[in-house]
């Protein structure tokens, strides 16, 4: 079908078409080859043919998938014209077409006195993320806006699955935290990911996204219900061998070297784009189902990696994500203990987040996931996790008969044996962990006893955790009541922090802060506010 | 003076002018949309961010609608407002984040129509994209949407003369690239 036919006039002058204009074969400069200058020059008639057939639609008379947008855009006025949204924190419509349907104008008195129309937040005492239900409405937002709009408002006019790849920008909230039907599905997501991160060069476009835990119980039902292994094997680009895998884990050892003893702002970036630059082309070479099994091994453990380094500087959302892929790739790979060892990862920012439940979940599904399989010390990592979520219920039995069974696996650990990703855990790490069950069971002189072990114990490789553990021997001691210990080792807690680049760190640091509010009238108090108010200004 | 009412069942009331610019839109909006993607997958030479320009514009149409007058005044409008929108969309930092193969991973069901056309047409946008922009943009507007040199004139914002100026060295340019060497050589053919 030949659109256009009849239209005749776009600004004026129906009728006075040239007909040389829509024809490809017609010959023009016909008045200049009288003069002389040239001759008519026309198109071969293949070419012509060719374009001929290209302005008519393939699909012939099958206007399905036009009415389908159609039915989307309609769908998006109807949501446009019901006036602008209100958000805690913007206007979502008015950056979609606000200046053609007068939307940057001031609302009407009787739109100012409806009360807004507000989502339902949760609020969460450490993330800050969590406080914005739809992403900032920067200018960047358009591509996808219509999609994000409809599958907020209206599930079912959207396919999102389209939306993810059209090309637009992220545009759904759960971008990123879909496990991925197949393993080719799965790498599109996450190369996808790695190189909006990478690129983002600070306008972080992916940290907008919060953290979301009604995800967690998705994770922990996902991986127990995942069961048969995917073949691997894939032929496509340049030849992947075992060199190529050896070099991802020597990467990986590097990262983690430097996470624990700078934090995770340290090299964070460094290594998302070690992911969107060197892993991607991995990803899609052609490798065997063995080497296949290796490699996704390996970017598992560099994915979660940099999914704890965004969420020790506080991107809990993006964290999320990567752990979620990360732990796509651990069942693609087989690895049943690396993925119980994510879903620990998960269960602890769970923790973090102030979501005990879905921390205990997770670290039960994780632990018996891996059940037969794991070494002593993943099973006593997976205890320890599960008793930091009981101890935040305040589920005293519970937790002490984890951390037991904890203990009890870790005395049978066989040093050598054990993952590269399960090393950090030894007995200072298992201290820590009883440290602060005992703490937040409100048991502080348990609490304390395990601190001072564990900073004995506690390799300086481990700065960050040093620095943890600091907080909880100096909550320890105020809940003792002795407040000189406390503001002493606090401000052992702020030099520590303060060389490490952690967002946890400063949070530990705030929260210390907050416990000694009551007590600002006391002498030792008020010389360590000052003395903390001097180095900590520029930070918090 | 009041008309009387009309009794029950004397006929089907008189569309509302609302439902008239409902149903006016829906037939534009068929008619057009096709082309517009054709057009804006030739300017870019690439399916990335067309479907949703072209919705954009579809959108700012709809909502302009009655200002816009008639038929050929609203497609004019149309394909400049989608051209200035692909290019704004394709300018943003953000959009060099995403792989370049974006477009082409699982298109098949999906409603990415620009994707599908370039699939389709490969050989066409190659050569088109041998074009200078000008020349590619009065190029695909003659012969893939079928505009006359006075619409192109008017859509491009030049005189008719530099329409068929675009044109004729575009056809020069397409026959060179398609032509054999003994072609070239044929006497009373400019092709230079």
């Amino acid at each position: 079908m030949r659109e256009g036919q009849g239209t005749g006039l776009p600004h004026s002058g129906a009728g006075e078409e040239h007909k040389t204009g829509s024809d490809p074969s017609a010959t023009i400069g016909d008045s200049r080859a009288k003069r002389g200058r040239s001759r008519p020059v026309s198109l071969p008639e293949h070419l012509v043919q060719r374009f001929r057939e290209a302005a008519s639609e393939p699909g012939g008379t099958d206007t399905s998938r036009v009415a389908r947008r159609y039915e989307e855009l309609k769908a998006a006025l109807e949501i446009i014209r019901q006036g602008p949204i209100a958000t805690n924190s913007t206007i979502v419509s008015k950056d979609v077409c606000g200046p053609f349907i007068g939307l940057n104008k001031e609302p009407s008195r009787a739109q100012s006195d409806r009360p807004p129309r507000r989502r339902e937040v949760s609020e969460d005492k450490l993330s800050h993320h969590r406080q914005l239900p739809v992403p900032p409405a920067k200018s960047g937002d358009r591509p996808g806006r219509i999609s994000h709009e409809l599958g907020r408002r209206r599930p079912a006019a959207v396919p999102m699955r389209d939306a993810q790849n059209r090309g637009g920008l992220l545009p759904s909230w759960d971008r990123g935290m879909e496990f991925a039907h197949t393993v080719t599905e799965s790498i599109d997501v996450l190369t996808g990911i790695w190189a909006c991160d990478a690129h983002a060069n600070g306008q972080y476009r992916l940290l907008d996204f919060p953290f979301m835990p009604t995800a967690l119980p998705n994770a922990a039902r996902y991986w127990s219900t995942a069961t048969t292994a995917e073949g691997l094997d894939r032929c496509a680009g340049r030849r992947i061998g075992m060199s190529d895998v050896a070099a991802v884990w020597a990467a990986v050892e590097v990262f983690r070297r430097l996470d624990d003893r700078f934090g995770g702002g340290r090299a964070r970036i460094t290594a998302v784009r070690y992911l969107h630059g060197e892993v991607t082309p991995l990803l899609k070479g052609s490798y065997s189902d063995r080497v296949g099994r290796r490699l996704f091994g390996a970017i598992a453990d560099l994915t979660q990696l940099v999914g704890w380094m965004a969420y020790d500087v506080g991107e809990h959302g993006l964290g999320q994500r990567y752990f979620a892929q990360a732990l796509r790739l651990a069942r693609a790979s087989g690895d049943h203990v690396f993925g119980g060892f994510i879903l620990s990862r998960m269960s602890r920012q769970a923790t973090y987040l102030d979501h005990p439940q879905a921390a205990v979940e997770l670290g039960v599904v994780g632990r018996e996931g891996a059940a037969g399989h794991a070494t002593p010390t993943a099973m006593a990592l997976f205890y320890s996790v599960e008793a930091r979520g009981y101890g935040l219920l305040g589920d005293v039995r519970a937790c002490t008969a984890a951390l037991a069974r904890a203990e009890q696996y870790l005395d049978a650990a066989k040093p050598g044996d054990e993952p590269a990703w399960s090393r950090f855990f030894d007995e200072a790490q298992l201290s820590d962990e009883f440290a602060h069950c005992f703490r937040d069971l409100g048991k502080p002189r348990e609490a304390l006893r395990f601190a001072e072990r564990s900073l004995r114990l506690r390799r300086d490789s481990y700065a960050r955790s040093k620095a943890f553990c600091h907080t909880v021997l100096a909550t320890a001691y105020l809940q003792q009541g002795e407040l000189e210990e406390a503001c002493r080792t606090g401000r052992e807690l702020i030099r520590e922090v303060t060389r490490l680049q952690s967002v946890r760190g400063w949070e530990y640091i705030r929260d210390f802060r907050r416990r000694l509010a009551p007590y600002q009238r006391e002498r030792a108090v008020r010389e360590f506010d000052t003395w903390a108010n001097a180095r900590t200004v520029l930070r918090q | 003076m009041i008309p009387a009412k009309e009794p029950l069942g004397a006929g089907p009331d008189p569309p509302s002018p609302a439902h008239e610019n409902e149903r006016e839109f829906e037939y534009f909006y068929y008619r057009h949309f096709r082309s517009l993607v054709r057009y804006l997958a030739s300017l870019s030479g690439s399916a990335r961010f067309v479907d949703d320009a072209a919705q954009e514009a579809m959108l700012v149409v709809a909502n302009n609608w009655t200002m816009l007058g008639n038929d050929g005044s609203r497609r004019g409008y149309l394909f400049v407002t989608a051209k200035r929108e692909l290019i704004r969309m394709l300018k943003r930092p953000e959009s060099w984040c995403l792989p370049l193969d974006t477009e082409r991973h699982d298109t098949a069901g999906s409603l990415n129509l620009a994707a599908d056309w370039i699939e389709s047409n490969i050989d066409v946008t190659s050569l088109l994209q041998e074009l200078t922009p000008r020349q590619r943009e009065a190029a695909t507007l003659a012969w893939l949407c079928d505009f006359s040199e006075k619409q192109i004139a008017q859509t491009m914002g030049v005189k008719p003369g530099t329409v068929k100026a675009h044109l004729s060295r575009a056809r020069r340019t397409l026959r060179c690239l398609t032509s054999s060497p003994s072609d070239l050589d044929e006497p009373g053919r400019d092709v230079q």
